[in-house]
């Protein structure tokens, strides 16, 4: 079943890697967990004016000021109260550190590269470039984020710079 | 050639001459100890075969020398000499291929010299293939580019003592000191071309000293050139140590010739020279030594101030919580208050570590100012005082440029030529003062200059017809010198090579808001013009004012302030049912709602319920509605990231002591937003 259609490894070589797994409305998305820092609760997020929606405001992260994004809000998804379940997942960008809303985050699971699937195609109207793959572990469906993409490409339109950007590692 | 079978002893070998060249660069009188060392290793030099007949005799000679001063009190700068002779015998040896007692022509020598630093590296790198080695290597040319750096800085600011006041003992063995010691450090390494040149002006030096030369004219000028050509030399090594390859500049042949031409008179110099000036009541103030110093990486300095910032922010929260703890626990409350005593001092302490004085950055545009002068054929008399102020290295690093760009400014365009000037009854030598002083909290940086003044009508001209001012606007005088800011503009008629590329002044103004400072203009129309920047003492720590709206705080750089107060109802007008503003003491400022900005809700709207503080950049006004003020404080800035660039009106963010960030604004950037509504 599974093997028949051809899963293109995207992360490494058959290798298992672990991820943490968050929920955005319905559904239950997944990034590395290597580009995690660490996750806090909600707090006071000071807003910055002239900003795009998705972006929150900035947060005091032990002494250093980060940004904070809706990933729901990034996503096109409608908007969501937040609950005492709200956390902020603090992302290690390599050279910043961004924190992302999420409704809620479930676990560390390991999910081994064949059993990630290949985004399949939406067509045009959605765009698919940050999402790693499908990936599945025990009867969960979880999409699994390129979280650096999902976050660099928005700090280089704001910058006004072109989205390509060279990640460090896979 | 030296035996290259043993590489132990070839390599034992060249650390002796190392030895004895850097024995010989510190030996400046005297010393029988020394003297002994030298004996003894040009003595065990000697044995080597390799080395010749050229250094057989140098060496018999010398040590003969040394014997004659040791034993019978001889003429020590004769020894010295042959000493010097001696080495230089074996460089040149080495640098030949064998035996063959060659002159090395200069691109054998440059070959030499990026060999060298090769060498250096690679050497360093087959002894031990460890990394850490290699950085050794390339930490020690960092140092040789460093300390000779430093050498050519205080060889330079002498130079300019001596022209002043020639003549001065001190100075001429000052610079003579300095030469002196870039030969001996770069003939330790074996880079030839510095060492040559370094020689050729110490030689120069030394006629000067002892009388047989003049430094004047012509002379003096060679003097500044090879410091010049120096400075680039090392950049040329630091291309060598990336992978590069080192090239000796065009202008080392040139000066090499300058400096052994014999035929040089103290015939004065085809352009205008510098005036001298009459000495400063502090001339006879004896060279300072450098003070006791430790070379410290920048990034482990950082390191420690940033930590001192968490630690200010930390102590904060705690004050806060003591306020209310401390109630029930006297003992805790004083504990804590004598914990955030401490923390203050450290606070202060490690700010300071980030001080540099204004000193060499006042030196450098002397030089400048000099260079100009004489380029420009006008005699300007450059002059500064409060050089031992100080700030933080990083507001010192980008006040580098825009000083450099007034200085150009006012002697390319502000000071008349000297028959205008006579004209005028104004002293022949123009004059352009630099005064740095300490105002309450911030440092002023005033620069004056005794020539034109701005022109009023030709500035306003020029901003008509670049479309920047409506033709019969009406702006008052301020407002008119203001137009110097905008970008592209320039009221020079030619551009010249040194200046008026309408760069300059728009550049200066965007440094120093970026410094979060403040820029005025003050003009005597024919008498001058002096421009005085305040600049903040550290960009780390601020001074602000904490402000609410709609129960989120925000800081406002207390430099900008001018006043607050709780308008009257009529105190508020509108325009064109666009704009508002507020009448305060007759004066009509345009007033901005922040709350409207931040698109915050839940704020005080009612403006005479409200609060109006009256911001400035300086020359520019307008008011801020604000809900309260909560007050003063010192604010550790942080930076905010790159993605928040476009936000026109903040600059940075606070973490005040509850935890909660607070943004900083930006006064520069609300002041022109606060324009752009008003110029509609």
């Amino acid at each position: 079943m599974v093997r028949e259609v051809k899963s293109v490894p995207v992360v490494g070589v058959d290798r298992l890697s672990k991820y943490l797994t968050f929920v955005l409305g319905k559904e239950e998305y997944g990034l590395e967990i290597l580009r995690v820092k660490e996750i806090i609760g909600l707090m006071t997020i000071t807003s910055v004016p002239k900003m795009p929606e998705f972006v929150r405001g900035v947060i005091n992260l032990r002494g250093k000021v980060i940004p904070v994004i809706d990933l729901r809000l990034k996503f096109g998804m409608a908007e969501a109260r937040d609950t005492e379940e709200t956390c902020i997942i603090v992302v290690d960008l390599g050279e910043t550190l961004m924190g992302v809303v999420v409704d809620k985050v479930s676990e560390v699971l390991d999910i081994e590269d064949t059993d990630i699937d290949e985004t399949p195609s939406f067509g045009v109207s959605l765009d698919t470039s940050f999402i790693l793959g499908i990936g599945k572990s025990k009867n969960k469906v979880v999409i699994l984020l390129d979280i650096a993409r999902v976050l660099t490409s928005e700090a280089a339109q704001l910058m006004g710079l072109p989205s390509e950007r060279t990640h460090t590692d896979s | 050639m030296l035996s290259r079978n043993n590489l132990q002893q070839q390599q034992e070998t060249e650390l002796e001459i190392g030895v004895l060249a850097s024995l010989v660069a510190g030996l400046d009188n005297r010393d029988d100890n020394v003297l002994g060392f030298i004996s003894n290793l040009l003595e065990r030099l000697d044995r080597n075969p390799g080395f010749g007949e050229e250094y057989h005799g140098a060496a018999g000679r010398a040590l003969a020398a040394i014997n004659d001063v040791v034993t019978r009190n001889g003429d020590f700068g004769r020894a010295y000499k042959e000493i010097s002779e001696a080495v230089d015998s074996i460089y040149r040896y080495l640098a030949c291929s064998e035996g063959a007692g060659c002159e090395t022509p200069r691109q054998k020598q440059s070959e030499s010299v990026t060999k060298a630093v090769k060498e250096e590296i690679s050497q360093e790198t087959s002894l031990n293939s460890e990394s850490t080695l290699f950085d050794a290597a390339n930490r020690e040319l960092c140092d040789f580019i460093s300390e000779t750096n430093e050498y050519l800085d205080l060889a330079e600011a002498a130079l300019l003592e001596l022209e002043r006041s020639p003549g001065s003992r001190e100075h001429i063995d000052e610079v003579f000191r300095c030469f002196h010691n870039i030969k001996g450090i770069s003939g330790f390494l074996g880079l030839k071309d510095f060492q040559e040149l370094a020689h050729a002006a110490e030689d120069l030096m030394d006629r000067i000293r002892s009388g047989q030369a003049e430094l004047s004219g012509t002379r003096a000028q060679v003097t500044f050139d090879v410091v010049d050509v120096l400075r680039s030399m090392l950049m040329s090594v630091r291309e060598a140590m990336s992978g590069g390859e080192y090239r000796a500049p065009a202008a080392l042949a040139e000066i090499m010739s300058r400096l052994r031409d014999p035929g040089e008179s103290s015939q004065s110099c085809a352009c205008s020279c510098l005036q001298l000036s009459a000495p400063r009541t502090d001339e006879c103030a004896p060279v300072k030594k450098a003070d006791e110093v430790l070379r410290v990486a920048t990034a482990r300095l950082d390191a420690l101030i940033d930590s001192v910032g968490e630690l200010v922010i930390a102590n904060g929260m705690v004050q806060q919580e003591a306020v209310s703890q401390g109630k029930e626990n006297p003992r805790f409350a004083a504990n804590v208050q004598r914990l955030g005593k401490i923390v203050r001092e450290i606070q202060e302490q490690a700010m300071g570590l980030r001080m540099v004085s204004l000193e060499a950055t006042f030196r450098k545009l002397a030089r400048i100012a000099r260079d100009l002068s004489t380029k420009s054929a006008v005699p300007v008399n450059f002059t500064f005082e409060g050089e031992e102020t100080e700030l933080d290295r990083s507001v010192v690093d980008e006040m580098q440029s825009p000083l450099v760009h007034m200085i150009r400014n006012a002697i390319d365009h502000g000071i008349e030529p000297p028959e205008e000037r006579a004209r005028l009854g104004k002293p022949e030598s123009g004059n352009v003062h630099i005064a740095a002083s300490h105002q309450g909290g911030n440092v002023v940086i005033r620069v004056m200059d005794d020539g034109r003044g701005l022109n009023k009508e030709k500035i306003l001209e020029k901003a008509v017809d670049r479309g920047l001012v409506k033709p019969g606007a009406e702006l008052t005088d301020r407002e008119i010198y203001e137009l110097i800011f905008e970008p592209g503009f320039s009221t020079a008629d030619q551009v010249t090579e040194i200046s008026g590329r309408g760069v300059g002044m728009d550049v200066v103004k965007r440094s120093v808001d970026r410094l979060r400072g403040r820029l005025e203009i003050s003009v005597k129309p024919g008498r001058g013009t002096t421009f005085s920047i305040w600049l903040p003492l550290t960009m780390a720590v601020i001074d602000g004012m904490v402000i609410t709206i709609a129960n989120q705080h925000m800081v406002i750089p207390s430099i900008a302030i001018q006043e607050f107060l709780r308008p009257h109802p009529d105190q508020i007008r509108t325009v064109n049912e666009k704009g508002e503003m507020v009448l305060i003491r007759g004066d009509l400022l345009p007033m901005f709602r922040l709350h409207r900005l931040f698109n915050l809700s839940g704020a005080n709207e009612e403006p005479s319920k409200a609060l109006i503080l009256v911001i400035t950049d300086g020359d520019r006004r307008c008011a801020l509605l604000v809900d309260d003020v909560v007050g003063q404080q010192q604010v550790v800035v942080k930076p905010i990231g790159t993605m928040f660039d476009r936000v026109p009106a903040v600059s940075g963010a606070s973490i005040m002591g509850d935890g909660t960030v607070a943004l900083i604004l930006d006064t520069a950037g609300l002041l022109r937003m606060a324009r752009e509504v008003r110029m509609e």
